[in-house]
């Protein structure tokens, strides 16, 4: 449909305005809002992302692609009134107790909305009880957790016995990353995922929703 | 006897190509109009809601070696540790623009100017690394000999968290300088606030040194800032 193509488009190059008026335009054409927000909004953002992984495109790029996709999502939001904003599934998010750097945790939630996901996000300094409490009465099905600190990776460990104690692994996943996160780490202390930036974050989150 | 340096925004002014490198941006990459908005927007946000200030003192060797020490942390060899007991002049320093730059980058943030947000994170990080580059300077032209310039010593600048300095030295080093006069507390994860806080120590000494990759932390660095940083002080400030 034409004017999909073209909300992807102006999504693409990060104009908000004209993202806005198009989603208004279809909305009024009778096109479903959930196929406005597939295939016009989250359509356009997975191009970014793609470009973005690629360094076709910088971080600016991104962010300015990510505020026009939030302009047309808050003017689907009252058609998405009774069955709620269609999602690929609820992520908790924060920067761990301890740790007051949030532009990372920041990037990876704004890639994950735009790819789809419901994401909230519990800001930094996040004690492990927050955010299982959060995940649980949220029926969250991941917690992500960002350290940019060595000192800080800990909480993140406390956060896997909370869910253990909880019996809660398998049903909240938990995903991990931050400038001196690895792989290896989140193997040490049983995360379920480990991400290196926020694109493939994106990736990973999808494949821990992926039911087996 | 720690002093404290007042400066301004325009004097930690961050360069054009340390916002686009903390935005991953290559130097000489053609950016579009709006992002080069989004700088000079920036460049003006930066100068109306940093308050730079740092505290800086010397110490002595023996001073130095317990902060340096610190928890007992630290890597077995480090540049650091193998250069300061050489070193003419040690100064402990921390910085910080303010917590008022933080605050408004998560308000951005939080009312979805996203682009905004990401481009003033960028440019206050690099602000950060611009005032530290001042005190290096300050201290350098009121605090150093004329004797001791003449003989054209090396200055390096080492900071907990990197180099193998263990970040858990922070500890010593802000009971020894009581950042807290300047509005800096440390958190018991070692990190301070505000967040665009720096610390460290600026080494004088005649002994040169280029690490070559003697040390496990100069081989595992991707970045080199110390042999750069040096041969640009050397260049415009020494
Ligand atoms: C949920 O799933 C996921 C998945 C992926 C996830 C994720 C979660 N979270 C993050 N990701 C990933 O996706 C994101 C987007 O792609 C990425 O997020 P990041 O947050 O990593 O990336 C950001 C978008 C951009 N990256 C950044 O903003 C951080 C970059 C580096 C160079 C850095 C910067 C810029 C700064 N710093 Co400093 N700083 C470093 C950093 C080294 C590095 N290479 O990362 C780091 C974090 N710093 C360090 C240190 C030591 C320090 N810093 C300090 C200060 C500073 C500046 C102020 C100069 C500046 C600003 C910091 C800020 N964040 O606002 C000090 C602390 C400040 C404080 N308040 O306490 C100080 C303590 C130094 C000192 N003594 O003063 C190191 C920590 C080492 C440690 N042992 O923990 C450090 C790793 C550098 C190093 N040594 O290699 C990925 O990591």
């Amino acid at each position: 449909m034409e004017i999909l193509d073209r909300i992807s488009e102006m999504l693409q190059r990060g104009d908000t305005g004209k993202v806005s008026a198009l989603v208004k335009e279809s909305l009024t054409e009778n096109i479903p809002a959930k196929q406005v927000l597939d295939g016009g909004l989250i359509r356009g953002m997975q191009v970014i992302g793609e470009q973005y992984r690629l360094h076709e495109i910088f971080l600016p790029d991104v962010l300015l692609a990510a505020k026009a996709m939030y302009a047309g999502m808050d003017i689907l939001k009252p058609s998405f009134i009774k069955e709620g904003m269609p999602s690929l599934g609820k992520v908790v998010i924060g920067t761990v107790q301890g740790d007051l750097h949030d532009i990372g945790k920041n990037l990876v939630g704004i890639m994950l909305k735009g790819a789809g996901f419901e994401v909230i996000d519990l800001g930094n300094n996040v004690a492990p009880e927050s955010f299982v409490e959060t995940a649980r009465k949220e029926r969250a099905s991941v917690i992500g957790m960002s350290a940019l600190l060595t000192t800080t990776m800990p909480v993140m460990a406390q956060v896997v016995e909370l869910l253990k104690a909880q019996r809660l692994v398998g049903t909240i996943k938990t995903i991990i990353g931050g400038a001196p996160v690895t792989k290896e780490y989140a193997q040490e202390i049983g995360a379920d995922a480990y991400s290196f930036d926020s694109a493939d974050a994106v990736e990973t989150v999808k494949a821990l929703v992926k039911p087996a | 006897m720690a002093d404290i340096l007042e400066m301004t925004s325009s004097d930690i002014s961050p360069a054009r190509d340390d916002i686009l490198e903390n935005l991953g941006i290559p130097s000489g990459q053609e950016l579009s109009s709006t992002v080069e908005e989004l700088i000079t927007e920036a460049l003006g946000l930066f100068d109306r809601t940093c308050s730079p200030r740092a505290i800086y003192a010397p110490v002595t060797v023996s001073e130095f070696s317990g902060i340096y020490h610190g928890e007992g942390l630290n890597d077995q060899k480090t540049p650091l540790g193998d250069m300061y007991e050489q070193a003419r002049e040690i100064v402990l320093f921390a910085l910080t623009i303010g917590k008022e730059i933080t605050e408004k980058i998560s308000g951005l943030f939080l009312d979805d100017n996203l682009a905004l947000a990401g481009v003033l994170d960028a440019t206050a990080s690099a602000g950060a690394e611009t005032a530290a580059d001042r005190v290096e300077a300050h201290y350098w032209d009121r605090e150093i000999s004329a004797e001791l310039k003449k003989n054209a010593p090396d200055i390096y600048r080492f900071a907990p968290g990197y180099c193998g300095w263990h970040i858990t030295g922070q500890k010593k080093l802000f009971r020894f300088l009581d950042p807290g006069k300047i509005g800096i507390t440390l958190l018991p994860s070692y990190m301070m606030s505000p967040l665009k806080s720096l610390s460290g120590a600026i080494i004088v000494t005649e002994k040169s040194s280029t690490f070559g990759n003697a040390y496990n932390v100069c081989k595992q660095c991707v970045t080199h800032w110390c042999r750069t940083r040096k041969k640009i002080f050397q260049e415009y400030g020494g």
